[in-house]
């Protein structure tokens, strides 16, 4: 019954059903086949959207996208141009700076892609750079964007495990960081063999006035961070803070948003939230019937019947996620996959909030890889350059994003230090 | 022809903008209530926001369907030629279709059964809540079907 569940799901996904209703349809027929009365369909895509944690994904959508059309994409944009122009590929370097700190204001790395790209592209094709380099940095940058909090991933694990938001939200700062240092060392090495134009020098007085730009940026993060650590706000009322927030300073500070572009802003949000919350509440049935067939027992099983060596075992859990994450949006992956191989994962002894980051680092390299990587698709059409010649552009990244699950899959302080910090 | 007016965009978009706004303000009151009046928020609060978030999302389904926001897997479907295209793109609409309509059906008997019980904290029948599950299946079904009298039309044309 399962392999016919799984079947259908992959028929549906290869002639272009929307993931979501793949998803649906895959258990509809199980539902059918198995006499199973099919109010089921309401009834769990209601309890599966019905969960306090989960009114936080459109607020940080929202929040960022209030804080986007406020300004503050140019004004990071500008900030990293100052820090790194003077440097040889200085703003492949600032492409990446910028992504990094756009993820403390977004989510996601689909919105990273586009609102850095639409600017960083066409910037760095008018300085010389290659189309297809620029748009591979870009690409591959964006996906710090959910490693770094806030994460609509990261919450999404919570939602499917109960565990805390805010101590995921801490895992992933170390890898984001460690993934964004080594894309600038890439994007470093890669522009000594180009001829990439390098600026004059910015003076400490241009720094700083561009570290004064984005301070109320840096600031939404640390109040989300800090605010859900310190028992402050619950990640639900940390997004709406931060929705306040955004909307005060695009207003007031940066005076970019304007009073009559909120509901239309809103509106975007919500769309995009809607059919983020679709896919979970569809997801909740699926995981249901794999939880009913008794999958997450069986994988287990034949996992841990071959080896309990933690070291394999790990090794086979990241090539399987790698592997759904190439073929499958990063959300949708990571609803059906992350419930099921986290019993293995707890049976071999790693933590949970560990996992969760391997977990998500794993799916955010599908992001940049053909054929299903979103980022890649929406680089492509900004710069205009076909995704085969992005794909090869992006390599040297996808290697550094490889090594960081590497040591985060091998070195749990690297994900456990900083909740362990805060919270024990 | 003259278009007729739809007034469902509207509609759909007030009852989402009505909805977030609502959301954001029970948020803000459960955090200031609980910062400045009481330990504890109000229990309604919670379950409030809940509420106006699941209406939000069902509001906003339709329109994110109208606009082609949920996201799909087009890598095999770009190598199709476009008449096999087009079949394909009507065979997935209609199932689709059919999809929401068994949603809708089955969403109208999920309100009968919240007839019976009430939210443990405002007190409200649970069929309002449920209410929301016929908003957002009928609405993405009644874009789905437009979407299939469009590729029919422009199929026998």
């Amino acid at each position: 019954m399962i392999l016919l569940l799984i079947l259908v799901f992959i028929i549906c996904l290869l002639i272009r059903f929307p993931i979501a209703y793949a998803i649906a349809i895959s258990c509809l027929v199980y539902i059918v086949i198995n006499g199973i009365p099919i109010i089921i369909l309401p009834l769990k895509m209601y309890s599966g959207i019905d969960v306090f944690v989960l009114l936080s994904i459109p607020g940080f959508i929202l929040a960022g996208n209030l804080m986007n059309h406020g300004g503050i994409t140019e004004k990071i944009i500008e900030f990293c141009n100052h820090l790194f122009g003077h440097v040889r590929g200085g703003l492949s370097l600032a492409n990446i700076g910028a992504s990094m700190l756009f993820a403390g204001i977004s989510g996601t790395a689909v919105s990273d892609t586009a609102s850095i790209g639409t600017v960083m592209i066409p910037a760095m094709k008018k300085e010389g750079y290659k189309a297809d380099y620029s748009c591979a940095v870009t690409a591959a940058s964006s996906t710090v964007g959910p490693i770094i909090p806030p994460s609509v991933p990261m919450i999404i694990a919570a939602t499917l495990t109960g565990l805390s938001v805010g101590k995921l939200f801490l895992a992933g700062a170390v890898p984001g960081l460690l993934l964004g240092t080594g894309f600038i060392l890439v994007a470093y090495i890669v522009s000594k063999s180009q001829p990439h134009k390098r600026k004059p020098r910015s003076s400490v007085s241009e720094v700083l006035r561009g570290l004064s730009d984005t301070f109320w940026a840096l600031l939404m993060t640390f109040i989300i961070l800090f605010g859900i650590i310190g028992g402050y706000f619950t990640p639900t009322e940390a997004s709406i803070v931060a929705v306040v927030y955004a909307a005060l300073v695009g207003l007031f500070i940066y005076r970019k948003l304007k009073l009559k572009d909120i509901p239309r802003i809103v509106l975007d949000s919500v769309k995009t939230s809607s059919s983020l919350m679709i896919l979970v509440g569809f997801s909740n049935l699926f995981g249901w019937i794999l939880v009913t067939e008794g999958l997450p027992e069986l994988i287990s099983e034949r996992l841990l019947g071959f080896t309990t060596n933690k070291i394999v075992i790990l090794i086979f859990i990241n090539l399987i996620l790698l592997m759904v994450g190439t073929f499958m949006e990063t959300i949708a992956a990571l609803l059906i996959m992350f419930p099921v191989l986290l019993n293995v994962a707890v049976e071999v002894g790693v933590d949970p909030i560990q996992f969760a980051v391997i977990a998500v680092l794993n799916l955010i390299i599908g992001l940049t890889t053909p054929p299903v990587g979103v980022c890649l698709f929406v680089a492509s059409s900004i710069g205009k350059v076909s995704i085969d010649r992005i794909s090869i552009r992006i390599l040297p990244f996808l290697l550094v994003s490889i090594l960081v699950l590497i040591l985060v899959t091998y070195i749990p302080q690297i994900s456990l230090g900083l909740p362990g910090l805060f919270y024990d | 022809m003259k278009n007729k007016p739809n007034i469902i965009v509207p509609i759909l978009e007030i009852g989402t903008i009505i909805s977030a706004f609502a959301l954001i303000f029970t948020v803000i009151l459960q955090i200031v209530t609980r910062r400045f009046f009481t330990d504890i928020a109000p229990s309604w609060t919670e379950e409030a926001s809940r509420f106006f978030f699941i209406y939000t999302i069902s509001f906003g389904a339709g329109l994110a369907q109208r606009e082609g926001y949920f996201v799909s897997m087009d890598y095999f479907y770009r190598k199709f030629n476009p008449n096999t295209k087009r079949i394909i793109d009507m065979i997935t609409t209609s199932i689709s279709a059919i999809l929401f309509l068994l949603m809708s059906v089955y969403s109208i008997h999920f309100i009968v059964l919240g007839m019976e019980e009430t939210s443990p904290g405002l007190g409200l029948p649970m069929s309002i809540a449920f209410l929301s599950m016929l908003i957002m299946s009928g609405t993405v079904l009644y874009y789905l079907l437009k979407q299939l009298i469009n590729q029919i039309k422009s199929e026998s044309k």
